[in-house]
C-alpha cells in the first residue's frame, strides 16, 4: 500500500528555519507597517467636514419618531397623541414628517465632494498594494514560506499558492504572495493594537462626542451611501400613524400592590361597570380585578376626552 | 473597574488624571494638586500627546477653584498649539465667562457659532452663559433652539426642564421629562422627576398620574436610594384623597387602591427605617401618622 500523496510529498519538503527569519517574519512585519501608513494616510486625506445642520436635523427628528414608536406607552394618552400630530400632522395640519424638501437617495456621483473621497481612499488602498505586490515579487518569487500543519485539498492551491505554478505541490504549503495577502487581510485585530483607532486618544474623543449628546462630531459619516431621507421620512410616517396607544403604567399599581390590591367589587363598582359595554365578560365568570382594569381604562379615556 | 481610591492611593498623577478624565468626575482640586505640575512645566513635561488633554482638565478645574494664573497659563499652551480649534475657543470663552466678561463670552461663542455651527457643546456654552447671567428666558429661548435641532439630546431636555421649573412654567417642563422618560423608559429617576410635576400641577388627573409614574418607578427599582418615591407615593394618595372625596363621581375603587398604595409606601417606609436608621423612625411615624389621620377625618 502507497501512503497518500499528501504523507509524501510534506515529508519530502523541509522549510528551512532561515525561511522562517528572512521569509515570514520580514512579510508579516512589512505588511503591518503597510497597513499601518495607509490607515494614517486615510486619515490625513479624511476632509474634516462637518455634517449639515439640516442633516443632523432631519436625522433626529427620525430617531425621535422612532423613539415615540417604541417607548410611546409609557407616557400618558393626551402627551403620546400631542407628539405623534406634532410628527404626522393633524386636521390638515402638516406634521414634522411630511417636511418638504427633504433629499432623497443621495446618488454617489452627484456629489463631487463625497466621490473624491472615495477616490481618494481607493488611490491610497490600490497604491499601497501595488506596493506590496512588488515588494513580495521582487524578494519572495517563487518562495514557499509556510506549511499548514494539516491536510487540505487540492482546490485551496488556487488561494494558497499564487505564484507557484506546481501541480505536484502538496496544497497545505503557501507561497509568498499568498501568505502576504494572507495576512494582509488577517491581521486588522492585531493592527487595532498600534493604530490610532482605538488609542486613549481616540477613546477621549469619543466619551467627548457622548457628552455632546451623543451626536458623533464630524467623525460620523456624512450620510451613508443610499441613505434615502424621504424614504425613511414616509417609512417613520407611517409607522407612526399606525401605532395606537395604550398606557404601560395603567395597571402598573396593580403590579406593585400583587395580593394588596383591593379585589371587592361594592354596588357602586358594579354600577359603574354597567354602563360601559364591557358588561357582558361578567356573566363569563370573569374575576374582580379585570374588571377594575377595564372600568378603569374607559373611564380614563372618558376623562381625557373632555 | 478600579475604585477612586485606590488610584488616588498609589499617587501616580498622570493615572490619576486619567482617572478622573475618563469617569468625568468633577474633582477640581484634586486635578489641581496633581496637574499643575504639568500646566507649571509646559513642554518639558512628560506626558507626550496627553499634555493636551491634561491642560484641558487642568484648566477647566483652576476656573472651578479660582486659580486664574494657572488657568491662563494652561490656556495659553493650548492656544498656542491649537489657534484655530473650536475645542479651544470654548476654553477661552469658558475663561471670559469666569472673569465674569460676558459680553466678551457672547463675542467668543458667537463667532465659535459662526463658524461651527453644527458644534453641539458651543450651543450649550451659548444656552449656559445666559443662565449664567441669571437671564433665564432667554436661556430657555436658545435651549429650544438648540433642541430643535439635537431633539435626542437627553441631558439638554433636563436643562430645560429645570429651567421650566425655576421659571414656573410645570406644564412645560412635564413635557421635557415626558420626552426623558421616551428616551429611558426604564430609567426610575425620570419616572420620580416627572410623578412630582405631575403632582404639583394638582387635580385629579394630574394627581393620578403622579402615583402611576411613583408607582411605576417603585416596580423599576426598590432601593435605598428610591425613598423618594415612597414619600412622593404618601403625599399624592394624601392630596387625591383629599382632593376627589368630595367629587360626585368619587370612584371608589381607585380610591380603594389609593388607600392601598398608601399603605403599602407607609409599610415600606417605616421597614426601611427600622432597619437603616431606627432613631428616625418616630419622627417618620408622626409625620405618616398625621397623614393617614388627616385622610381618615376627611373620609367622615
Amino acid at each position: 500500500m502507497q501512503p497518500p500523496t499528501l504523507g509524501h510529498s510534506s515529508r519530502d519538503l523541509l522549510l528551512d528555519p532561515a525561511i522562517r527569519n528572512w521569509g515570514v517574519l520580514p512579510i508579516l512585519v512589512f505588511v503591518l507597517c503597510i497597513n499601518l501608513l495607509r490607515a494614517y494616510l486615510t486619515h490625513l486625506g479624511k476632509g474634516n467636514k462637518p455634517p449639515e445642520i439640516d442633516d443632523l436635523r432631519r436625522r433626529q427628528v427620525l430617531a425621535r419618531a422612532d423613539r415615540l414608536r417604541a417607548n410611546g406607552n409609557n407616557i400618558h394618552k393626551a402627551g403620546f397623541e400631542a407628539r405623534k400630530a406634532w410628527f404626522v400632522g393633524k386636521d390638515e395640519q402638516e406634521g414634522a414628517l411630511s417636511e418638504e424638501g427633504v433629499p432623497g437617495a443621495v446618488n454617489p456621483m452627484s456629489n463631487p465632494m463625497g466621490m473624491m473621497e472615495m477616490v481618494k481612499g481607493q488611490a491610497y488602498f490600490g497604491m499601497t498594494q501595488m506596493g506590496m505586490m512588488q515588494f513580495s515579487e521582487m524578494f519572495f518569487a517563487g518562495f514557499v514560506l509556510v506549511k499548514i500543519p494539516f491536510a487540505l485539498t487540492a482546490s485551496f492551491k488556487g488561494m494558497l499558492q499564487r505564484g507557484i505554478e506546481l501541480s505536484t505541490l502538496d496544497a497545505s504549503y503557501v507561497s509568498a504572495t499568498s501568505w502576504m495577502f494572507l495576512v494582509a487581510f488577517g491581521v486588522k485585530d492585531l493592527q487595532r493594537l498600534f493604530s490610532f483607532d482605538d488609542g486613549p486618544m481616540k477613546e477621549e474623543a469619543r466619551v467627548y462626542a457622548l457628552q455632546a449628546g451623543g451626536v458623533p462630531l464630524g467623525g460620523g459619516p456624512p450620510a451613508p451611501m443610499g441613505f434615502d431621507c424621504a424614504k425613511m421620512y414616509s417609512a417613520a410616517k407611517g409607522g407612526l400613524d399606525m401605532t395606537r396607544h395604550r398606557f404601560a403604567l395603567e395597571d402598573v399599581e396593580k403590579r406593585l400592590l400583587g395580593d394588596r390590591y383591593p379585589t371587592s367589587l361594592s354596588a357602586t363598582e358594579t354600577f359603574l361597570t354597567m354602563e360601559t359595554p364591557t358588561i357582558r365578560s361578567s356573566n363569563l365568570g370573569v374575576t374582580g380585578p379585570t374588571h377594575t382594569g377595564v372600568r378603569h381604562r374607559s373611564q380614563t379615556s372618558n376623562a381625557k376626552g373632555k | 473597574m478600579e475604585e477612586l481610591d485606590q488610584v488616588l492611593e498609589r499617587g501616580d498623577s498622570v493615572a490619576i488624571l486619567r482617572y478622573l478624565r475618563h469617569n468625568r468626575i468633577r474633582a477640581s482640586a484634586e486635578v489641581v494638586q496633581h496637574g499643575q505640575g504639568f500646566v507649571a512645566k509646559g513642554k518639558g513635561s512628560s506626558l507626550g500627546i496627553e499634555a493636551w488633554p491634561v491642560y484641558e482638565q487642568v484648566f477647566l478645574a483652576a476656573l472651578d477653584l479660582g486659580e486664574t494664573l494657572l488657568a491662563e497659563r494652561a490656556l495659553g499652551l493650548l492656544r498656542k498649539q491649537f489657534p484655530d480649534s473650536a475645542r479651544v475657543g470654548r476654553l477661552v470663552g469658558m475663561q471670559a465667562e469666569a472673569e465674569g466678561n460676558y459680553a466678551v463670552a457672547a463675542e467668543v461663542y458667537k463667532s465659535l457659532r459662526e463658524a461651527h455651527p453644527t458644534d453641539p457643546v458651543v450651543w450649550k456654552r451659548w444656552v449656559s452663559l445666559a443662565k449664567a447671567q441669571g437671564d433665564l428666558p432667554e436661556a430657555i429661548k436658545r435651549c429650544n433652539e438648540y433642541l430643535k435641532v439635537f431633539q435626542n439630546d437627553t441631558s439638554a431636555w433636563q436643562e430645560l426642564a429645570e429651567l421650566y421649573l425655576l421659571t414656573g412654567h410645570l406644564g412645560k417642563a412635564a413635557f421635557c421629562y415626558e420626552e426623558l422618560v421616551l428616551s429611558g423608559p426604564s430609567i426610575f429617576s425620570h419616572h420620580v422627576a416627572l410623578a412630582e410635576i405631575y403632582a404639583a400641577m394638582g387635580g385629579a388627573e394630574s394627581l393620578r398620574l403622579a402615583r402611576k409614574h411613583y408607582a411605576q418607578s417603585m416596580a423599576l427599582h426598590q432601593g435605598d436610594d428610591n425613598l423618594r418615591s415612597l414619600y412622593g407615593i404618601c403625599s399624592t394618595c394624601h392630596a387625591l384623597a383629599r382632593c376627589t372625596h368630595k367629587s360626585a363621581h368619587e370612584d371608589k375603587s381607585d380610591a380603594a387602591v389609593n388607600g392601598a398604595l398608601f399603605k403599602l409606601a407607609v409599610d415600606k417606609l417605616k421597614s426601611h427605617y427600622r432597619r437603616v436608621n431606627p432613631s428616625m423612625l418616630p419622627l417618620v411615624e408622626v409625620t405618616l401618622l398625621q397623614q393617614a389621620i388627616g385622610d381618615a377625618s376627611l373620609k367622615k
